[in-house]
């Protein structure tokens, strides 16, 4: 039996539970992109060749391709051990074969997140690394390091009044608008408890990451991006910052976070560092000329803050204060 | 004739002049100012012309918009961003 989803702009019909907002084909094509149809992915069940070289290596994961002009068109090839393999054919079909013994909740896991964002990569949709919220139709993107505490703020938002757009991956159209895709965010134990409650309540381990799903209230509205931050520990360590030493050291007196904006070719450099990367896949001229055109008048902020400090509404008051700074510039 | 090496990528975004050497993978920012002079130079491959224009538009000495001219042209030489056809 199939399921529908809504996610990344995608209208997903699929054989195999997803971690995606659930969606039916009634409804408006608005919800999902702007002047866009959402993009019809169908996911079945069924048998992978194992005889295909898989190149390419994300840890333990291997992938490959073929362009056009294999036999049955271009497809892309994913093994996870002890998961399954996924075959990405075109842009509108992914086949999946289990693994004997594999665990559905993981297999529809990483079709959620890796798979999708394979997909992903061969629509004009920009991904970077990181979760979004949105309130009143306008959204904020969070980008930063592992550990800058992406999921941490964006989950923290919602209790100012956002609701979570995506984790994990932001996928961005022309606009732009952040399109909607995982909504439930992942956080470590003390956030979870924080923010969500009982992490013992929250019943889902992820793949031995020791981080929980929460569902804090998500969306499958897109939503234009009105502004950028990254996120980084204030840890007064970073060489290239240390001209603005001063300020953060007031600032850490102060007890704020330092918020900074970020213009030029820092902004575009900091961004394609945050780029959802798949090597032989990406098209460094294209994603280059898409960053650009597309985020670069998207004001962008450094926010850096005490990680020891229990200082969430400090944060979200500055990253409120500056977005609706940002809102002036459009 | 001053030219952009086909290696970079080139794009403004906030008044700056972003450039992404491709083959080395660094990325380079031009102000305002470095981006209206390779304009310039691009425009008029005689440095002096260009000179005189950013003379009149700055209103600095002639002297001191050449030597930087001058700088600015032989650091994009030397990172291999431009090249000067004949």
């Amino acid at each position: 039996m199939s399921v529908f989803y809504k996610a990344f702009g995608m209208q997903i019909r699929s054989e195999i539970r997803l971690l995606l907002p659930a969606g039916d084909t009634t409804e408006p094509a608005s919800d999902c992109a702007p002047d866009t149809a959402p993009w019809p992915v169908d996911i079945i069940r069924g048998t992978i060749p194992t005889d295909s070289v898989l190149p390419h290596a994300i840890g333990n994961i291997r992938y490959g391709m073929c362009a056009a002009g294999c036999a049955g068109g271009a497809w892309i090839r994913v093994h996870v051990p002890r998961v399954a393999r996924y075959q990405i054919q075109g842009v509108s079909r992914i086949i999946v074969a289990p693994e004997a013994g594999a665990d559905e909740r993981l297999i529809g896991l990483y079709i959620s997140g890796l798979i999708l964002a394979f997909l992903l990569k061969q629509l004009p949709v920009i991904t970077l690394h990181g979760s979004a919220v949105v309130k009143e139709g306008n959204a904020l993107a969070f980008i930063g390091n592992q550990g800058s505490g992406k999921s941490t703020t964006a989950a923290a938002m919602t209790t100012a009044g956002y609701r979570v757009l995506c984790d994990d991956i932001i996928p961005i159209a022309d606009g732009p608008v952040v399109l909607p895709g995982v909504a439930q965010v992942k956080l470590l134990p003390d956030a979870f408890e924080r923010l969500a409650g009982n992490p013992d309540d929250a019943g889902h381990l992820f793949d031995g990451v020791d981080k929980f799903q929460a569902d804090l209230g998500g969306t499958t509205r897109s939503a234009p991006l009105r502004a950028i931050f990254v996120l980084e520990p204030d840890s007064g360590q970073d060489p290239a910052a240390r001209e603005i030493q001063v300020i953060r050291d007031a600032r850490r007196n102060s007890g704020l976070p330092l918020v900074e904006p970020i213009m030029g070719m820092q902004k575009i450099r900091t961004l394609m560092q945050h780029v959802c990367g798949i090597k032989a896949l990406d098209d460094e001229l294209k994603q280059f000329s898409r960053l650009t055109r597309r985020l670069g008048p998207v004001p962008v902020f450094r926010l850096a803050r005490r990680r020891q400090d229990c200082d969430i509404p400090v944060v979200i008051s500055q990253i409120i204060t500056h977005a609706m700074e940002g809102e002036n510039v459009w | 004739m001053v030219k952009f090496a086909d290696s970079v990528l080139i794009s403004r975004v906030d008044e700056e002049l972003v450039l992404l050497d491709k083959t080395s993978g660094i990325y380079f920012g031009l102000d305002s100012i470095g981006c209206r002079m390779v304009s310039l130079l691009i425009e008029h491959p005689d440095p002096d012309t260009a000179a005189s224009l950013l003379c009149d538009e700055f209103d600095a000495p002639k002297d001191r918009i050449s030597s930087d001219l001058r700088h600015l042209m032989s650091d994009l030489l030397a990172r291999g961003l431009i090249h000067v056809e004949a």
